[in-house]
C-alpha cells in the first residue's frame, strides 16, 4: 500500500531576467493506493505528474509531506528552516540523500519504475538490461539467463534478446523497460507515460499485455498518462491533476467490469466528465453540469 | 557485427581474428582510391622537384633517398631499438596517466563533494602548456626515464581527465534514476552506468592524449635523453642529416597514426552499441 | 582508377610547370653580405669590424644574423639565407661531410688562446687541495691540458691521483657542470670564459700550454670557429678576410667593448682573458683540410 501525505514540491528556479523565483510543481497531494489496485493519473502537461511519481519512487525528496510504502517512510522531506538546512547539508555532504548505499546493492523488491522516455541502458542488450536488475536482486548466476528470457518472453520480446536498444523500435524499448521492471518482482510498479511514444495500435496491444500481466501477477500499479481513454480502459481509479501547481482535482472511480470495451457508453461518459474538468480548469467555464 | 562468432571463438583464434579484422579495417578505411589520388601526386612532386634541381636536394631529400636512409637506419643504426625505447617511455607515461586520470575523472564526475575539492585545482593547472613543465621537471627529476615518463604523463593526463569527467558528469539523470529505483549502490552505478556512458568520451580523451603525449615524448627526448626517436631527430639535425630527420619524422607520424587507429578499433569494440547509430 | 591516372598526370604537369617557372633566374643579390653568427664573445673580430666600420672601409656592406645555435647557422648557410657563417670545427666538419656538393668552403679561422683552466661549480667553495675525491671532467686521458694540470697540481702539493677524472668532449662539459654531474671541469680557456659567465669559478689557469697531441693537431686545437662561405663572390671573400684581419689588430679594449655591445657579455668577466683573433688558414691547416679550403675559384 502506498500512502502519500500532503506532498508538496517546490523548485527554485532563476527566471530569464536573472531573478530567483520558484515553481510549485506539486501542491499538497494526498493519495492512498491499495494493494493490487490499478490507479491512473491524468492531467495536463507540466502539472507535476512525473514529479509526483518520482517522489513516490524516492528519486526526489519532497519539499513537504511524506510518502509511506507499507508503512515505511520513503524519503525525509527537505529541510525548511536555516538550522535544519545546515544539519541536512552536513548529513548529506558526501552522498546525496537519494543515493542508496556506497558499496552494497540494496534491492528494493517492493518498487519498480518505468520512465517517461526510454531509460533502458543503450549500452546493454535487451538481455543484459534484464540481467542488470537480476544481478542487483542477487539472483544466482545460473538462474539469471533463464529468468531474463522468461521476462522478455512475457513482454513479447523473444528473439530480440541480443539487440541493443538503438536497434529496437520505441515500443520494443518500452517492453524491455517493462521486462526489467517485472524481473525484480516488485509489489508496486510506477509507470510514467510508458506508452506515450508508441503508435495507437501498438499501444492497444501493450495495454492488453499490461492488463493481463497485472491481473495474473496482482501488482499495484500507478500509471501516469496523457491519454484519458487509456486511463479509463486500464484503471480502477483515475486521479485527475489540476494544472500547475498540481493538486488532486478529482478522483474518479471506474467501476466497470473487465474486459472493458474502449468504445463503450460508460467509458464515453466518464471521458466526457474528465474532459469537462479539464475545460473548466483551462477556461473557468462550466459547460454542462457542476462537478 | 557477428556477435555470436566473437562469443564462440577463443584463444589464439580469437587473437588472429581480431588482428585480421583490425588490419582489414585499416586498409579499407584509409587506403582508398580517393586517398591515392591525393597521395600519389604528392609523392611524385616530392620526388621530381629535388631531382630536377628546382629545390636543392641537399635540403629537400626526395622520398627515394628518405627510403634508403630509413633502411640504413633500420639496418645499421638500431632504429628499432630507438623506437622501442621511445615506445617504452611513451607507454609508461600513457599507462600512468590513464590509470590516474580515469579514476579521478570518474570520482569528480560522480560526486559533488569531491568535485568541489579537486576540480578547481586541475582547472588551474591544466592551462599550463605541458612543454612549460620541462625545465622544472629536469631540475626535480634529473635526466632519465622518470623525467621522460612524467612529461609524457603530463601530456596525456589532462585530456583524459577532463573528458572522463565530462562523460561521467553528463550522464543522463534518467539512467541514474532508473538504476537507483532498483536499488543500485553507487559503486554499481559507477561500474555499470557512469563508466559505459562515459566510454566514448574517455576514448576521445585518450586519442587527444596520445597526440599530446607524443609531442611531450619528443620534447623530453630532445632535451634529456641519449636514445629514442626524438633524440635521433635532434642528433640528425646536429649532424646535418636532413634525410634522417625526415625519416624520423615519418616514423613518428606513422606511430601516432597507428596508435590512433588502434584506439578507434578499441572504441568500436567497446562501444558496440553505438555502431549503426 | 581513371581518377588516379588523371591525378598522376596532373602531378607530372605541375612538376614540369614548376620546373619551368623556377628555371627563370632570380634577381641578383643586392651586394649585402649576410653573416650568420651565434653571438658568442669568441667572435670578437666580427663585432669589432662592425663597430668600427672596418667592413665599410673595405667596401663591404654586411648584415649580421644571429642564430640560436651554430647548427641553425649552418642550415641557413646551406639554404642560402646567409652567405657567411661561423661554426665551430666539429660542426663544420659534419656539415662539410654531409653536404660536400653544396659548395660550402672554409675561408678563415677565429682562434682563441688555449690555456688550461679548471672551473669549479658555483655552489662549491673550495681550494685546489680540496679537489681530492671529487669528480672532474677532462677532455681525454692523454689531453695536454690534463698532463699540464697534473704537473702543476703536484707542485702545489695536491695528489692528482686522488681526483676522480671523467672524460668527455669539451662541448658537453658545461652542461654536465650545470647539471651537477661533475664538480669541476678542466677545459680550454674559451669554454672557461663561458662557464665563468654562468657564475662558476676559476680555480686554476695556465696559459703556457702548447696545444696539440696525437689525436688533435696543434693548428686545429687552437681554432675556435671556422668562417664558412657559400656562393660568395671572391672579391667579397677577400674583403671579409682583409676586414677581419684588420679588426684583429685593434686594441683589446676595443674588442671587449664591441663584444659587450653585441653580446651583452659583461666587461668585467672578460678581464684576464685574451680576445679572439681572426687568422688566415696556414699551410699546415690547409694540408689538413684539403679541398674544403676556399681557394678563390
Ligand atoms: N528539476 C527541476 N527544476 C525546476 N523545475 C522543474 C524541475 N523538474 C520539473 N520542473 C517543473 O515542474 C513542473 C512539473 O514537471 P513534471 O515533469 O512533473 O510535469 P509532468 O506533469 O510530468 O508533465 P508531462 O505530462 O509533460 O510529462 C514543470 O513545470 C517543470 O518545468
Ligand atoms: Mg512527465
Amino acid at each position: 500500500m502506498i500512502e502519500a501525505r500532503k506532498i508538496t514540491k517546490f523548485f527554485p528556479v532563476i527566471n530569464p531576467q536573472g531573478l530567483a523565483e520558484g515553481i510549485t510543481a506539486v501542491l499538497s497531494v494526498s493519495l492512498k493506493v491499495e494493494e493490487g489496485e490499478f490507479v491512473a493519473v491524468v492531467g495536463p502537461t507540466g502539472c507535476g505528474k512525473s514529479t509526483f511519481l518520482e517522489i513516490m519512487a524516492g528519486l526526489q525528496a519532497p519539499t513537504e509531506g511524506e510518502v509511506y510504502i507499507d508503512g515505511k517512510l520513503v524519503l525525509e522531506p527537505l529541510p525548511s528552516t536555516r538550522k535544519e538546512i545546515e544539519i541536512y547539508q552536513r548529513k548529506y555532504r558526501f552522498l546525496s540523500p537519494i543515493a542508496n548505499d556506497l558499496w552494497r546493492d540494496i534491492p528494493k523488491s517492493d518498487i519498480a519504475m518505468i520512465f517517461q522516455d526510454y531509460a533502458v541502458f543503450p549500452w546493454m542488450t535487451a538481455l543484459e538490461n534484464v540481467f542488470f536488475t537480476l544481478t542487483l536482486r542477487r539472483v544466482p548466476k545460473g538462474e539469471r539467463s533463464y529468468l531474463a528470457r522468461k521476462y522478455l518472453n512475457l513482454v513479447g520480446l523473444s528473439g530480440a534478446e541480443n539487440k541493443y536498444p538503438s536497434q529496437l523500435s520505441g515500443g520494443m524499448r518500452q517492453r524491455v523497460a517493462l521486462a526489467r521492471a517485472l524481473s525484480v518482482e516488485p509489489k508496486i510498479i510506477l509507470m510514467d507515460e510508458p506508452f506515450a511514444a508508441v503508435d495507437a495500435l501498438a499501444r492497444e496491444k501493450l495495454n492488453e499485455d499490461l492488463l493481463s500481466i497485472w491481473q495474473s501477477m496482482k501488482k499495484t500499479i500507478v500509471f501516469v498518462t496523457h491519454d484519458i481513454n487509456e486511463a479509463l480502459y486500464l484503471a480502477d481509479r483515475v486521479v485527475v491533476f489540476s494544472p500547475q501547481p498540481g493538486t488532486v482535482r478529482n478522483i474518479i472511480p471506474v467501476n466497470l467490469p473487465r474486459p472493458r470495451k474502449r468504445a463503450s457508453r460508460e467509458i464515453g461518459e466518464l471521458r466526457e466528465r474528465i474532459w469537462q474538468i479539464y475545460q473548466y480548469d483551462a477556461t473557468g467555464e462550466i459547460i454542462d453540469y457542476v462537478i | 557485427m557477428d556477435r555470436k562468432l566473437t562469443y564462440e571463438t577463443k584463444g589464439l583464434n580469437l587473437v588472429l581474428k581480431e588482428l585480421s579484422a583490425f588490419f582489414t579495417g585499416i586498409a579499407k578505411n584509409n587506403f582508398t582510391v580517393e586517398f591515392f589520388t591525393v597521395f600519389v601526386p604528392i609523392i611524385i612532386l616530392w620526388e621530381a622537384l629535388p631531382r630536377l634541381g628546382v629545390v636543392p636536394p641537399t635540403l629537400v631529400p626526395p622520398p627515394s633517398v628518405v627510403a634508403e636512409t630509413f633502411w640504413d637506419l633500420l639496418v645499421n643504426h638500431d632504429l628499432i631499438g630507438h623506437v622501442g625505447i621511445s615506445l617504452l617511455r611513451f607507454f609508461l607515461g600513457l599507462a600512468v596517466a590513464i590509470v590516474t586520470a580515469i579514476p579521478i575523472g570518474i570520482l569528480m564526475g560522480w560526486n559533488m563533494f569531491l568535485r568541489r575539492h579537486a576540480l578547481p585545482l586541475f582547472q588551474i593547472l591544466a592551462p599550463i602548456p605541458s612543454p612549460a613543465w620541462v625545465p622544472i621537471t629536469i631540475i626535480l627529476l634529473g635526466i632519465g626515464l622518470p623525467m621522460q615518463v612524467f612529461l609524457v604523463f603530463l601530456g596525456v593526463f589532462y585530456p583524459v581527465l577532463f573528458d572522463t569527467y565530462q562523460g561521467v558528469k553528463d550522464t543522463d539523470p534518467r539512467y541514474i534514476a532508473s538504476a537507483r529505483v532498483f536499488g543500485a549502490s553507487e559503486l554499481t552505478l559507477i561500474k555499470r552506468v557512469y563508466l559505459p556512458n562515459a566510454l566514448s568520451f574517455i576514448v576521445m580523451g585518450v586519442k587527444i592524449g596520445i597526440a599530446l603525449g607524443l609531442v611531450m615524448l619528443i620534447v623530453s627526448e630532445m632535451v634529456g635523453a641519449h636514445s629514442g626517436i626524438g633524440w635521433l631527430l635532434v642528433e640528425s639535425k646536429d649532424f646535418f642529416r636532413i634525410d634522417r630527420m625526415v625519416a624520423c619524422m615519418l616514423t613518428l607520424g606513422f606511430i601516432g597514426w597507428f596508435l590512433i587507429e588502434v584506439m578507434k578499433y578499441i572504441e568500436i569494440k567497446l562501444a558496440l552499441w553505438k555502431v549503426g547509430r | 582508377m581513371k581518377r588516379l591516372c588523371f591525378s598522376i598526370a596532373a602531378a607530372v604537369a605541375a612538376t614540369a610547370l614548376i620546373a619551368l617557372v623556377a628555371g627563370v633566374p632570380g634577381s641578383g643579390d643586392d651586394g649585402v653580405i649576410r653573416i650568420g653568427h651565434t653571438g658568442t664573445p669568441h667572435l670578437a673580430p666580427l663585432f669589432v669590424a662592425v663597430e668600427q666600420g672596418i667592413f665599410e672601409d673595405n667596401g663591404l656592406r654586411v648584415e649580421l644574423k644571429r642564430f640560436g645555435s651554430t647548427s641553425d647557422a649552418g642550415y641557413a648557410l646551406l639554404a642560402g639565407r646567409v652567405d657567411v657563417a661561423f661554426l665551430e670545427p666539429s660542426r663544420s666538419f659534419r656539415l662539410l661531410n654531409e653536404h660536400d656538393e653544396a659548395g660550402v668552403k672554409i675561408a678563415g679561422t677565429v682562434n682563441f688562446d688555449f690555456g688550461a683552466t679548471l672551473v669549479v661549480r658555483e655552489d662549491l667553495n673550495i681550494r685546489l687541495g680540496d679537489l681530492e675525491g671529487m669528480t672532474v671532467a677532462a677532455g681525454s686521458r692523454h689531453c695536454i691540458l690534463l698532463s699540464q694540470f697534473k704537473h702543476d697540481a703536484q707542485r702545489h702539493g695536491v695528489d692528482a691521483g686522488k681526483i676522480n677524472f671523467v672524460y668527455t668532449a669539451f662541448e658537453t662539459m658545461l652542461p654536465a657542470l650545470e647539471a651537477g654531474q661533475v664538480d669541476a671541469i678542466l677545459t680550454r680557456a674559451s669554454y672557461a670564459l663561458l662557464a665563468q659567465a654562468e657564475g662558476h669559478k676559476i680555480l686554476y689557469q695556465n696559459w703556457d700550454v702548447v696545444p696539440g697531441d696525437a689525436c688533435c693537431p696543434a693548428y686545429l686545437a687552437q681554432v675556435e670557429y671556422f668562417m664558412l662561405v657559400k656562393d660568395l663572390e671572391p672579391r667579397y671573400v677577400r674583403g671579409m678576410d682583409a676586414a677581419l684581419r684588420e679588426a684583429s689588430e685593434r686594441p683589446p679594449e676595443d674588442s671587449r667593448n664591441a663584444i659587450m655591445k653585441h653580446t651583452q657579455f659583461p666587461l668585467g668577466l672578460q678581464q684576464g682573458f685574451p680576445v679572439a683573433r681572426y687568422l688566415v688558414i696556414g699551410q699546415e691547416l690547409k694540408q689538413e683540410l684539403g679541398d674544403w679550403v676556399w681557394t678563390g675559384n
